[in-house]
Formats: structure tokens, C-alpha cells, sequence
């Protein structure tokens, strides 16, 4: 059996030989990051005025966060006779019915997110059969992919149901993303089954209707 | 030698050029250390984008607390086992589709040698344990270094530490000692 010293300098020599990386693409990487924070429109933005700029990127995370943490309470079980749940409940794994609040701005944020993200992944749905995709949605999907990460790791307490929507959200933004310039089927075929298998696109569309209903 | 500061007001002021000296000087380190954890490029590279896009989010909030290098370590390793739990779920729907589409997988040839063994046992270990034994004993980071990447007590690393090292000797335990 192998005693404790010889394990730490087999382990010492791994430095050299387990997972030693090759040159990464610095280039390449940078202007995805820099698109991401320093391209205008980009989240979060730098170079604010300056009262707001040291604040503005906890302040993009927490804002996000938030606006999902409003929509929160309406999508778990009934509190109260007063409270009422439309259309699907947690358990059959649709999103329950949003009801707008005092924060509205704040769910207009999230409401933002989602649209865009709904309309990049019924596009793609379109597109798929074919093969062939617009040149901006890996780009878009990136900016989306890096939103839902921020997203996922919001300080703000979040539904397990929206938990979940983000959850494979994140996995089909980033199967997007991995996709090369020319796709081919088996890569495309991934796409439509994390679709397809998760329901995605319907439960989108479930939150972001109930979610612009009128009071 | 950066001026850290300096680099981090200018980022703060939206000045890409200081966003990309901060990257330039870091983003090395950062991709060699992730690779080193996930040992897949693609994703190191994912997660080394991920590392940066969060920090730049993060750091107004960056209270100097630790170096800079080391705040950005921190993110990294989030990064990475956060992303990880994710990977292992995509993995485990591939691998079924793999199996649906009969892609097979060629076995190894050669009889493996201690260190082939001792690779098998650390890609093996839960991400948790490999992440500290690595960063301990392969990449050379001291307890307070690794307590701080990894957002847990100093104590918590040693358990795990030591908790790395008991499974990679069992893994071992049919090559007797020389």
C-alpha cells in the first residue's frame, strides 16, 4: 500500500504530465468576454455616470435576481384564499401564473430576459430541420448564456420551477454555443432533444404570457 | 509588475484597454489552473470566459480582502464546479443518446502504469475532493490560499484534503511501494 510520502511526490510529479494545457486562444476568448462587458448593450454595463458605476454591476445582478425573486411567490403552492394560481401548477412542471406587483420594473427586467431568450430558441426551433442558422445566434446565445448563469447564481432565492426553466435553459444556450460555424446533425439533434424532451419553448411561452396579462 | 488598483479603477471606468491588461495578466494562470481542474478545453475555455465576464460584474464589489489574483481563483473554482454539476447532467444525456445511436467506446489498450492509475483514481474523485487535493498538492496553493478559492474553512480543506488522499491510496492499493 502506498504510504502518505510517496503519494505527495507521485502527486508533486503530476505538475508535469496530468492535464498540462496546451497555449489557450487568448485572442479569441477576450473578444467574447469583452463583448459580454465592455460592447455596448452589453450586461452588465461599465462606464456609467458616476454615482451609479462603482454600484451598477452588483446592482444589474441584484436587479435580475430580484425581478425573478418577484415572480417567486406566485409560482409555488397557494398561500391563501386570497391568492390564486391560473392555468398549470408546480407539480405538472408549468410555471403558475404571474402576477404583477409594486416591483414591476423589476419584473419587466426579467420579462426582457425572457422574451429574448424565447425568441432566440423558437427561431432555432424553426431552423433546425434545416440545418442551417442565422449567423447571430451563437452570439446571441452567448450574451443569453451569460444573463442565465448571473441568473442562476443571484443571491435571491429562486422558485425550484423556475429553478428548473433555467436550469435547461442554461443547457441549450450553451449546446448553441459549443456549435461550429457549419453544424451537423448529431450536433443539431442534441439541440432539438433538449427541446423536445424538456418542454423549454411551452413553458417559456406559458411565463411570459401569464406574465404580460392585464391585471 | 500591474498596478492593480489602477487596473481596477480603469475597468471600473469602462476603459477596455485596462480590462484587457487585467486579462492579459491573469487569464494564463486562470486557463492553465481550470484546465488542470476540468481537463477538457473546450469547457476550460468556457469557464475561463465565465471566471472573467463574472468578475468584471463583480468588481465594484471586490473589497481587497485577498489579492486579485486570488479573488479571481475564487470565481474560477466556483466556476468550475458549479459548471461541473452541470456537465456531468449533459454527459449523462449524451452518453444515453451515444447508447441509442450505438457510438462505441474503444477500450484501453496497454496494461496502466502507477502514475496511468494514479490519473484514473484523481479523474475519479468527486469534484470537491479533486479540486483540493489538485490545487494543494499538484498546483502548490497553501490551506489559506485553497480555503479562500474555494469559499470554505480552512478545516473543511484539510478534511477534504485528507478525505482526497485516503480514496487515491485505496485506488493505488494493489501497486505496493517500490
Amino acid at each position: 500500500m502506498l504510504d502518505d510520502q510517496d503519494l505527495t511526490r507521485l502527486l508533486a510529479q503530476m505538475r508535469e504530465s496530468y492535464r498540462v494545457a496546451k497555449e489557450p486562444p487568448l485572442e479569441a476568448m477576450w473578444r467574447r468576454i469583452e463583448a459580454q462587458t465592455f460592447a455596448p448593450g452589453a450586461t452588465p454595463r461599465l462606464g456609467r455616470p458616476a454615482p451609479l458605476r462603482r454600484w451598477f454591476p452588483l446592482a444589474a445582478t441584484l436587479v435580475l435576481g430580484f425581478g425573478l425573486g418577484q415572480l417567486v411567490p406566485r409560482l409555488g403552492p397557494a398561500r391563501g384564499p386570497s391568492e390564486e394560481l391560473a392555468g398549470g401548477s408546480p407539480s405538472d412542471g408549468i410555471p403558475g401564473r404571474l402576477v404583477s406587483r409594486e416591483g414591476a420594473p423589476f419584473v419587466g427586467i426579467a420579462s426582457h430576459y425572457l422574451e429574448q431568450v424565447t425568441a432566440l430558441l423558437v427561431t432555432l426551433a424553426g431552423d433546425t430541420p434545416s440545418g442551417r442558422l442565422p449567423d447571430y445566434t451563437v452570439v446571441q446565445a452567448r450574451a443569453l448564456l451569460a444573463t442565465t448563469r448571473l441568473l442562476m447564481d443571484s443571491p435571491q432565492r429562486i422558485d425550484p420551477a423556475i429553478r428548473d426553466l433555467l436550469d435547461d435553459l442554461e443547457l441549450v444556450l450553451a449546446q448553441i454555443v459549443r456549435l461550429p460555424d457549419q453544424p451537423g446533425a448529431r450536433e443539431v439533434y442534441f439541440i432539438d432533444q433538449a427541446l423536445d424532451q424538456r418542454d423549454v419553448i411551452p413553458r417559456l411561452r406559458f411565463l411570459l404570457a401569464d406574465n404580460r396579462r392585464p391585471e | 509588475m500591474v498596478d492593480e488598483a489602477q487596473l481596477i479603477a480603469g475597468v471600473l471606468a469602462g476603459e477596455r484597454t485596462a480590462g484587457r491588461e487585467l486579462y492579459e495578466h491573469y487569464a494564463p494562470r486562470i486557463y492553465r489552473l481550470v484546465y488542470r481542474l476540468v481537463g477538457d478545453e473546450d469547457l476550460a475555455q468556457e469557464f475561463t470566459q465565465d471566471t472573467f465576464i463574472k468578475a468584471f460584474a463583480r468588481l465594484a464589489g471586490f473589497r481587497r480582502e485577498s489579492s486579485l489574483g486570488t479573488w479571481l481563483h475564487a470565481i474560477a473554482v466556483s466556476s468550475v464546479l458549479s459548471g461541473m454539476r452541470r456537465v456531468k447532467r449533459w454527459r449523462t444525456r449524451e452518453a444515453a443518446l451515444d447508447e441509442a445511436m450505438d457510438v462505441g467506446v474503444s477500450p484501453h489498450s496497454s496494461q496502466p502504469d502507477l502514475k496511468d492509475r494514479l490519473r484514473e483514481a484523481l479523474d475519479g474523485l468527486p469534484d470537491k475532493l479533486r479540486v483540493v487535493v489538485l490545487l494543494h498538492d499538484v498546483e502548490g496553493y497553501t490551506h489559506r490560499e485553497i480555503a479562500a478559492m474555494v469559499g470554505a474553512p480552512e478545516g473543511t480543506c484539510k478534511t477534504r484534503l485528507a478525505e482526497g488522499r485516503a480514496r487515491l491510496r485505496g485506488s493505488l492499493g494493489a501497486f505496493a511501494r517500490e
